[in-house]
């Protein structure tokens, strides 16, 4: 039910005596410079303490977008994946993303790229404001929300580059063409041209902002600061996401150096740093309110009042809009009926109605998770696995793993006989532990694999135009150094 | 204020200045509610669990500070002059910028007063010549705070309020002006018998205050910036005709035609801007470019039907036949006649313009009967050389699970067949132009609609004078009754985002306009 209340006030007024108007010219000079009552002048955006706060989470709010990472940026990740299949055939909620026939003028091709820069260029008009008003708070803070917005930053640059680039990073060690690196504030028209960089710089300019913000975020913001250590940045989310991104690169040695730093050596796998993260008891928890166990490193932060938007919502697509493939990793035989994962969050298929995943459950609220302890235990143990020298199975690789399997199933664990046996166990792994997340796509790209084929859809080789998103039509017309992408 | 003078009975002189503000306070306070705790509640202040975020909240001004002046002259009703100057003031144009001056100057001739003339009159009862030239300021396109550069607020999650940058001001905006030009003539027949205006115009319309498009990865709010940035032209001529056709005791005609012909170009567009992209819901239907009218129709061009295959035939930007199958692998669907495949055809990479929605000619046509008591009004309007995107009919030939027209059973079944209608293929949302706007959608929207007809009888005094009253009248009128057209649609008059310049002409699951009957007495007492 929606009720509105309309109250407009119209003033006319027609004065015959050029007398009278000329009078009232020089009363009336400031009704022809009103000033906005419902928003801020750029003059005074940053000029309180309170101001630069809600500047830097105007950030957040940017990357929390429902086209970005408070939706459909884990989405498309997922479902370009072979374990969906579309069930709505809509052409706005990914059906042409599932199938790879995604086009530079599709509304999602142009949505996601327009989220993403409008973050970016959130972030770097608070970076130059934050820095123009140096007075305004003490040093150490402005460090701290310029390392928070520069984290924000890396994020979006890292969920741009994973889709628009014209190759993965792996592929030829950064060599090809990404997306265009925006590091400085536009706020007029002026700046439009502006070339893509390459992979390697891009990946530069992620490491440089996650460095920065390991070094300048808070440890903790402490224990009664409600689900701040969850929804903002901290310095256990930079070094996760600096194993993530290092994880895109092959860099195993480091990998493991900024795993270490946030996992103990052995189980009980634990954070010896900054927030004890570990694993939550169940593997329930951390998708359930409140949405801030021990688990979640970090969230996109929903509410009935700050939802992700219409057809933007993760539990929507995995209840209505996709169903599970069968042929996918729900039919995987290491993925048994005994595993809570399948316990809590599948619903079996009916007839023609394929099965559904109810990990997300309430499009209004549930929090969208960004990085897990899970997957940092999982990034941790394929980097280990790798660097094994010979045919060696390393152990403590195996204990990540199996902390991973055995939380969800006491009953089964992963018992490679060999190194390769270890690392595609953990990729299948990744796939039933982050199943609905956003990684499958991550995860096929950064090994350079072809997508498997799925129903209807064929095999998507690496070397296709279609492994990777077209750039959008709208830039390639306004930007012209804009180039596309084959 | 306003001042008369008349010297020597032939020297008319009338001059007006004044001054005119006007201040607009729109203060606008929305609701909404969900989540109802119990389905008893109807009212806003019943029980829901959501403390809903409040929508459609506005509160912005605008102010008009004008000042003008105006002086007529003429002499002896026979040669006309006047000159016009107005200086305007407003509010949401950038500092510095917020004045215009405006300048216009009129004359006008009365040849059928002059004495070498009065031979004609009997047939040639008036006959003027006029001609015009003007300046006039527009601003109905710019935002109240179009100038201001600004930062928004929200929140993120529960509990941390947000300020964001959310508009990029244009520190140059200010007035969009249109000159115009024209010259004509009137004249009245037999004692205005027949009387009538042709005319020729041209209106140069510049500094176009335009959403100034900016590639999305600047970031700025709306991808857009409000400037003064494009020209165009409207030009045509311009008829009128009304007679008093028959004039008879208990029976007369009168009949009004008029008709406006218009040739609208687009002259320039902002610097390092070269197209302006028209979108509807979700796709690109409309292209704004120099050369071309505002808002044409963008379409990939179709080559047909494959009587071989039944596979679409596209036809790419160089005019190459390239045949969609929607079966293939997603690699290999559209191929070259040779089998080669080709890259994915796309609005892009492969769109014309074609057609605008903009009308050649356009005017009306209106009847008036009377017959004794009776009196009947037809008013008509036709339209004359626009098009219509048709893309309702996209959605309607898309092969997902959805309603089809009936003229999918047209489709192509077996070789051999010549149709329009491609075979199906389920999931198939390309072929019949639903991923992209195709030109097999886009129709001629030519129409003569019959606006009103009304039917109204006046009793006749002497029955109503008994009843003590001063008049009785009866009538029935039909709005819309009628429309003679050969657009497939519902409607070639309607547009789906509704009048806008760039986007204009698309029916896209579009309502038609509806038939209205009306029937009551009028009486007056």
């Amino acid at each position: 039910m929606t009720m509105k209340l309309i109250n407009n006030v119209n003033r006319l007024s027609l004065l015959a005596i050029a007398l009278t108007a000329m009078v009232s010219t020089g009363c009336k000079k400031e009704n022809l410079s009103p000033v906005p009552q419902t928003s801020l002048s750029d003059a005074t955006a940053f000029s309180s303490p309170q101001r630069i706060s809600q500047q830097v989470f105007g950030v957040y709010s940017a990357i929390k977008s429902g086209q970005f990472l408070g939706g459909r940026a884990m989405i498309y990740q997922d479902v370009r994946g072979e374990d969906w299949i579309n069930v709505t055939t809509n052409g706005v909620t990914a059906f042409g993303v599932w199938n790879f026939s995604i086009t530079e003028g599709d509304n999602q091709v142009e949505n996601y790229w327009a989220a993403g820069y409008a973050a970016i260029n959130r972030a770097n008009v608070v970076l130059e404001g934050i820095d123009a008003n140096p007075t305004v708070i003490p040093a150490t803070l402005a460090n701290q929300y310029k390392a928070e917005v520069r984290f924000a930053r890396a994020l979006s640059y890292f969920y741009l580059q994973s889709l628009y680039a014209r190759r993965p990073y792996n592929a030829d060690n950064g060599a090809s063409l990404s997306v265009p690196l925006r590091l400085s504030a536009n706020k007029s028209s002026a700046g439009a041209s502006l070339a893509r960089s390459t992979q390697a710089q891009v990946f530069n300019q992620i490491l440089d902002d996650l460095n920065y913000a390991e070094t300048n975020l808070p440890a903790t913001y402490g224990a009664a600061a409600g689900d701040s250590n969850v929804v903002r940045a901290h310095k256990n989310a930079a070094i996760a996401m600096k194993m993530r991104v290092y994880m895109h690169m092959n860099r195993w040695a480091d990998v493991i150096t900024e795993g270490n730093k946030i996992v103990s050596t052995s189980a009980p796998f634990q954070s010896p740093s900054n927030i004890n993260h570990r694993l939550a008891t169940t593997a329930l928890a951390p998708f359930r309110s409140p949405y801030t166990s021990t688990e979640n490193i970090f969230s996109m932060p929903m509410s009935n009042t700050n939802s992700p938007g219409t057809q933007n919502g993760l539990g929507g697509y995995w209840t209505n809009e996709f169903g599970l493939n069968s042929s996918g990793i729900l039919g995987s035989t290491s993925f048994p009926a005994t595993d809570a994962r399948r316990t809590n969050f599948l619903t079996p298929a009916v007839g023609t109605t394929p099965a559904r995943w109810t990990k997300f459950n309430d499009d209004l609220n549930n929090y969208v998770p960004v990085i897990r302890y899970a997957e940092v235990l999982l990034n941790l143990a394929e980097a280990l696995a790798r660097q094994a020298t010979g045919t060696t199975v390393d152990t403590r690789a195996l204990a990540l793993l199996n902390a991973v399997r055995n939380r969800a199933d006491a009953s089964v664990s992963w018992n490679p006989a060999t190194k390769n046996d270890l690392i595609n166990a953990i990729l299948t792994e990744r796939r039933i532990e982050l199943l609905g997340e956003g990684f499958r796509s991550l995860d096929i790209m950064r090994q350079v694999i072809d997508f498997p084929g799925k129903a209807s859809v064929s095999s998507v080789p690496s070397s296709s135009l279609s492994y990777v998103w077209p750039i959008p039509a709208s830039e390639l017309q306004l930007n012209p150094l804009m180039v596309r992408n084959n | 204020m306003t001042y008369n003078k008349t010297i020597r009975n032939k020297h008319n002189l009338n001059v007006t200045v004044g001054s005119e503000e006007q201040k607009t306070i729109v203060d606008r306070w929305g609701a909404s509610r969900s989540g109802l705790t119990d389905e008893f509640y109807n009212e806003f202040q019943g029980s829901f669990t959501i403390n809903n975020n409040p929508v459609g909240n506005v509160l912005t001004e605008n102010y008009l500070l004008s000042f003008f002046s105006r002086v007529n002259y003429n002499y002896n009703n026979r040669y006309f002059l006047a000159l016009t100057g107005r200086r305007d003031g407003y509010s949401a144009f950038a500092e510095g910028k917020k004045w215009g001056n405006f300048f216009g100057v009129s004359g006008g001739w009365n040849i059928s007063d002059e004495s070498f003339f009065q031979g004609m009159k009997k047939v040639v009862n008036l006959l003027r010549l006029r001609a015009s030239y003007g300046q006039v300021g527009n601003l109905a396109a710019v935002g109240n705070f179009a100038s201001l550069s600004t930062f928004g607020s929200f929140q993120y999650g529960l509990g941390y309020p947000t300020l964001f940058f959310s508009q990029a001001g244009n520190k140059d905006l200010s007035w969009e002006t249109s000159t115009k030009f024209d010259v004509g003539f009137q004249f009245g027949l037999w004692n205005d018998r027949l009387t009538g205006e042709l005319s020729y115009y041209n209106t140069d319309l510049s500094n176009l205050i335009i959403d100034r498009p900016l590639p999305s990865s600047m970031g700025i709010p709306g991808n857009s910036i409000q400037a003064n940035a494009a020209s165009m032209f409207n030009r045509g001529l311009e008829f009128t005709l009304n007679g008093r056709i028959i004039e008879k005791k208990d029976f007369s005609w009168n009949a009004s035609f008029n008709i406006t012909t218009q040739q609208n170009e687009v002259t320039s567009l902002a610097p390092g801007v070269t197209e302006l992209i028209g979108t509807t819901q979700l796709e690109r239907t409309n292209l704004t470019v120099v050369g071309q009218p505002i808002g044409s129709f963008f379409v990939v061009r179709s080559g047909g039907v494959d009587p071989q295959t039944g596979q679409r035939i596209f036809l790419n930007k160089a005019g190459q036949k390239v045949f969609f199958n929607f079966a293939r692998p997603t690699a290999t669907r559209y191929q070259f006649a040779d089998g080669s495949t080709s890259p994915a055809i796309g609005i892009a990479t492969d769109g014309v313009i074609a057609g605008s929605a903009l009308p050649k000619a356009y005017g009306g046509f209106t009847n008036n009967f009377y017959y004794k008591g009776l009196d009947l009004t037809i008013d008509a309007f036709y339209s004359l050389g626009n098009y219509v995107y048709f893309g309702s009919r996209a959605g309607m030939l898309d092969q997902r699970f959805w309603n089809n027209f009936q003229e999918v059973k047209n489709r192509w079944t077996k070789a051999g067949d010549v149709t329009n209608i491609p075979r199906i293929v389920y999931g198939d949302n390309i072929s019949n132009g639903s991923a992209f706007p195709i030109d097999e959608n886009l129709f001629k929207g030519d129409f003569l609609r019959v606006r009103t007809i009304a039917l109204g009888y006046t009793l006749p005094t002497k029955y109503v004078e008994k009843a003590k009253l001063s008049s009785i009248r009866v009538y029935t009128q039909v709005l819309n009754p009628f429309i003679i057209t050969a657009y497939p649609g519902i409607d070639p008059e309607i547009s789906v985002n509704g009048n806008t310049a760039l986007t204009p002409g698309v029916d896209r699951n579009t309502v038609g306009q509806a038939r209205t009957f009306t029937f009551g007495i009028n009486v007056g007492f």
